[in-house]
């Protein structure tokens, strides 16, 4: 079976919507199904949604002809529908069944990407699934839940809607699936399936075997008729459910039928005149849309005759206009759609601010029946009672977002390929770049101005420029901006699987899921996430029995939360169990040889508990047996601050502990101290910089061969930068390289000798300095990679482009402090082993 | 007219080479390899790079390395002067700045005035050399753009992975 290639009936633009929609549904599946087990089968919304995204799974999956996925999302669908009906009681057992086929769904949808069977085996899933399934109940449903495909989704042949739903009129829905859309027959779906949400499809046309067959065209109108399941208001709710379906456009709902009780009698009218409903969208900045829209419905009795609109002519007259809706206008005119439509742009817009949205045929003259009316015909009408309606309508017009409801605002969002941004992050990096080196060039032409008001009149402009493009970077920058949640979203199933493998219960607690950050950022911070769970998990929780034993709650509480720090991100990972105890960690750490046991004995509680942040503290084996953390916590931090972030940890024992990661928003553009190291400047993220100091020679201090500087009663360990990079650099050139102006005033060997410049860096809570010749400034840099070609360069992570149009290397601080530490030891034998 | 007719047929066959002294020797490269052109601008060193890198250049806000032809020719350094030129190339998908003591011109050589390369025309090693372009006056040497990174080099730059 396995191993075999497979092909697909789709295109490849559709396989990437269908991939990412199917991704999408798959997520929504997975969380729904942990807030079904955790609020059970109360919650009809959560039933319903959860419902659609199996059924839209198995619709899009069929049409691309994918058996296994169309399969096996059949059976957990077939699950989800009785317990939506709630003739299946939710149980863990089922949840875990029902997540295990979202997992194997997952392996499925991979075949799509490598056009290879995975080894997965479903049958037995499949089985597992179906046997908690009962036969359906007898009722009518609108959604056949159960393995026979070939049952329609018409539960009535049309004529016997009465007996549906005897007390329901009948609407009649068109909407026009989008001419560009690549899933024709998955929108089809959706819309049959967000409108069984409302009562009974009777009939569809393309019927819904020809949906589930794929037989539906881009372009293509779909019309269905819906009894809904109560009689107040369906029309208002139609709209807005079908908003949420995406490339379908609502042509017009119009009620049908003769069942309602509270139908009016039929007016005789002129036989040979149609009835138009014509749309006006207001422009959004529109000052007064009452008096446009009085001005539309007057224009309009000029064309015909004019029945209804919405607003009424009272609420127009009121004032009450909502400029965000469309002006809805029912005529009565006689001749065909054409001429309307050209005699009612014409007419219409001439008015200012407004547009005619579309001209839409709504009936032929008396054969339009309506509900009770809330429509009042124009003083100007013609003295024949005219055909009353209140048809509701909505299309999109030249105005993304107009409709009747806040919910079809959806479509205000736009998909924006990610690498898109990337690319105008950079120009945007680029122009931050141009705009300080214009800043800069505009100094030096004021310094020698011939002519003062032109060099004004340039600061100036460089002054707005640099308002302008502060600003374009943070809305380029907040555009790149994602919600925590995308990264946060997969974290309670990861706790519920491994809380059942440990078998602690688990009280999870997410906050702060709207924090926002930067999309580099949150693609890379998910591991040591997850790294942090597991442990406070695995090590942090006690036991259910020692919890109990010790007065605490049975279940551990284990607390994951996010927020905005000044321009940080903060993420807290923290548990209620018993903490970390500083005595074992030392033990441990003496007996892995990471300290010798005086010094352990000399650590303070702070030092002693980020022991756990030693590389080769613990490994995998050894977790279990020490009552205190440590699964691989040297990478999550290495990890961390390779994103220019911290991580900390804050502990009681018997009480809990807490981790802390901060990291920046974005990872492009940081903050940076300039320094100047033999005629080349220099950036250090501030992140690592503690402070910067002037020290006179004298305060140099030698401390086993290595330069030192007493800072407020504690020894930091210094690195002349120099020599290191002389070192590195030693190559037959001169050091700084080609051409650059030797012998600036800070270069000069005298003058460096009497007085220094120490920069105190930090990385995690190591310390050092750093012996620089110059301080150049602070300033925001756009990190560039500097490429393979410098990957043994260790003591620089990457290039900054300067105003100047210099490129700065960027100071590894994380290897540079490594390094005065190792040699501070004495275990590294040179300076070149940074190199 | 067929003498016409066999030059264009000639043109097309032709390489057309970007042709720049170091040391005093012309050296070429095939014109679809060079990007561009550009005055030579101060070059950050970093430290720790590979010995023949000299360092990185901003190119339009794309930091790339730059490399010192006289360097990986073991040729002795000199100070650059103004007619110094960073040839802009592309090696393994990678952007790159050779640095040369000049650009002398664009020329078009038929393929039959080529010849194997023989360490003994020239000083440099003959593994970075394409083959020898014998023209009425003068010797241009064909550079062989992927051999001029070492292995290790090359390595490096085709590695997937960022640092």
């Amino acid at each position: 079976m396995s191993g075999q290639p497979l092909t697909f009936d789709a295109t490849p633009d559709e396989m990437v919507v269908f991939l990412s929609e199917a991704e999408e549904q798959m997520e929504l599946l997975s969380q729904d199904l942990l807030r079904l087990e955790h609020e059970g089968d109360t919650n009809s919304e959560l039933l319903q949604e959860i419902f659609r995204a199996a059924h839209t799974l198995k619709g899009s999956s069929g049409a691309i002809g994918h058996q296994r996925m169309a399969h096996l999302t059949h059976a957990v669908e077939s699950v989800l529908d009785q317990v939506r009906h709630h003739t299946l009681p939710v149980t863990t057992p089922m949840i875990d069944l029902l997540l295990q086929g979202v997992d194997a769904l997952r392996v499925l949808l991979e075949e799509v990407t490598t056009l290879v069977e995975s080894a997965i085996a479903i049958d037995d899933l499949c089985t597992g699934l179906n046997a908690l399934t009962t036969p359906p109940p007898v009722v009518a449903q609108p959604v056949p839940g159960k393995r026979d495909e070939s049952r329609p989704y018409i539960a009535q042949p049309p004529g016997a809607v009465a007996t549906a739903a005897p007390s329901a009129a009948l609407w009649r829905v068109e909407a026009q699936i989008a001419p560009e859309c690549l899933l024709p027959a998955v929108r089809a779906l959706q819309v049959l399936l967000a409108l069984s949400g409302l009562g009974t499809v009777t009939r569809s046309e393309p019927t819904s075997e020809m949906i589930e067959a794929g037989q539906v065209a881009a372009g293509a109108n779909v019309t269905l008729w819906l009894a809904p399941h109560s009689a107040d208001d369906v029309a208002a709710q139609i709209a807005p459910t079908l908003a949420s379906v995406l490339e379908v456009t609502v042509q017009a709902i119009t009620p049908e039928g003769h069942t309602v009780a509270a139908t009016p009698p039929v007016v005789p009218g002129d036989q040979t005149a149609s009835l138009w409903q014509i749309a006006i969208t207001f422009n959004a900045r529109c000052q007064l849309p009452a008096a446009r829209a009085l001005q539309v419905v007057l224009t309009c009795a000029t064309l015909g005759t004019v029945a209804a609109s919405q607003p009424t002519l009272e609420e127009i007259e009121a004032g009450q206009v909502p400029v965000d809706q469309p002006l809805l206008v029912t005529v009565s005119a006689p001749g065909p759609l054409d001429a309307i439509t050209a005699a009612a742009h014409a007419a219409i817009e001439r008015i200012p601010e407004v547009q005619v949205a579309y001209v839409t045929p709504v009936g032929v003259g008396a054969q339009l029946i309506a509900p009770a009316s809330s429509a009042t015909p124009m003083p100007s009408a013609s003295p024949t009672p005219s055909p009353v309606s209140t048809p509701l309508s909505i299309k999109d017009g030249e105005g993304a977002g107009v409709g009747p409801t806040p919910a079809s605002h959806a479509p205000r969002m736009v998909r924006i390929d990610v690498e898109r941004l990337d690319a105008l992050m950079n120009l945007v990096g680029e122009l931050v770049i141009d705009r300080t080196r214009l800043a800069r060039i505009s100094g030096k032409l004021g310094q020698m101005a011939h002519d003062p008001v032109l060099a004004e009149e340039l600061t100036e402009t460089c002054r707005h420029l640099a308002r302008i493009s502060d600003d374009l970077q943070d809305e380029v920058m907040r555009s790149r901006m994602l919600p925590i949640e995308s990264v946060f979203s997969k974290f309670p199933r990861l706790v519920r699987d491994l809380a059942q493998k440990v078998g602690k219960p688990i009280d999870f607690i997410v906050e702060g899921k709207d924090t926002e950050l930067d999309r580099s950022v949150a693609e890379q911070i998910g591991d040591p996430i997850i790294h942090l769970l597991r442990n406070s998990i695995d090590h942090g929780v006690e036991s259910a029995e020692r919890r109990a034993a010790v007065g605490k709650a049975p279940a551990g509480q284990v607390r994951l939360a996010a927020r905005h720090e000044e321009n940080q991100i903060v993420i807290d990972v923290e548990d209620d169990g018993h903490g970390i105890d500083i005595e074992v960690i030392k033990q441990k750490a003496v007996s892995k040889g990471i300290l010798s046991a005086e010094a352990a004995a000399r650590l303070s509680d702070r030092e002693a508990v980020d022991l756990i942040f030693a590389s080769g503290f613990s490994t995998a084996e050894q977790i279990s047996d020490i009552s205190g953390r440590g699964v691989g916590m040297d990478i999550v931090r290495t990890n961390v601050e390779r994103l220019n972030g911290s991580i900390t940890v804050e502990t009681e024992v018997g009480q809990g502990t807490r981790f802390t990661v901060r990291l920046p928003l974005t990872l492009a553009i940081i903050r940076a101290l300039l320094v100047e190291v033999a005629g080349q400047t220099y950036a250090i993220p501030l992140t690592s910089v503690v402070e910067a100091l002037r020290i006179e020679r004298e305060a140099l201090r030698s401390i086993n061969g290595r330069a030192a500087i007493a800072l407020r009663g504690q020894v930091l360990p210094l690195l002349h930068l120099r020599d290191v990079f002389a070192e590195l650099t030693s190559t037959g050139r001169p050091a700084a390289g080609t051409g650059r102006p030797q012998g600036s005033p800070t270069g000069d060997t005298a003058e460096r000798a009497a007085r220094q410049f120490v920069v105190a860096v930090r990385w995690g809570e190591r310390r050092g300095g750093l012996i620089v010749d110059a301080l150049v400034g602070e300033q925001e840099i756009v990190i560039k990679p500097l490429g393979n070609l410098f990957r043994s360069a260790q003591g620089v992570s990457g290039g900054a482009v300067l105003g100047d149009g210099q490129v700065a290397p960027i100071l590894d601080i994380a290897t540079l402090i490594k390094h005065i530490i190792a040699t501070d030891r004495g275990t590294a034998v040179s300076q070149g082993a940074v190199a | 007219m067929t003498q016409a007719a066999t030059v264009t047929q000639t043109a097309l066959d032709d390489e057309q080479v970007v042709v720049f002294d170091v040391a005093n020797e012309a050296y070429a490269v095939n014109i679809a390899r060079v990007h561009e052109i550009i005055r030579l601008q101060q070059i950050t060193v970093i430290p720790g790079a590979p010995a023949c890198v000299e360092g990185v250049i901003n190119l339009r806000g794309k930091v790339i390395p730059v490399l010192d032809l006289r360097k990986r020719f073991s040729l002795h350094a000199t100070e650059h002067t103004r007619a110094s030129r960073i040839v802009v190339v592309e090696i393994s998908g990678q952007t790159l700045g050779l640095v040369v003591d000049g650009v002398s011109e664009v020329l078009r050589i038929a393929p039959d005035r080529i010849e194997p390369p023989s360490p003994l025309v020239t000083g440099i090693d003959s593994r970075y050399l394409r083959g020898i372009a014998k023209l009425d006056d003068q010797l241009i040497v064909l550079l062989d753009l992927d051999q001029v990174l070492s292995p290790v080099e090359q390595q490096q730059l085709e590695a997937s992975d960022l640092r």
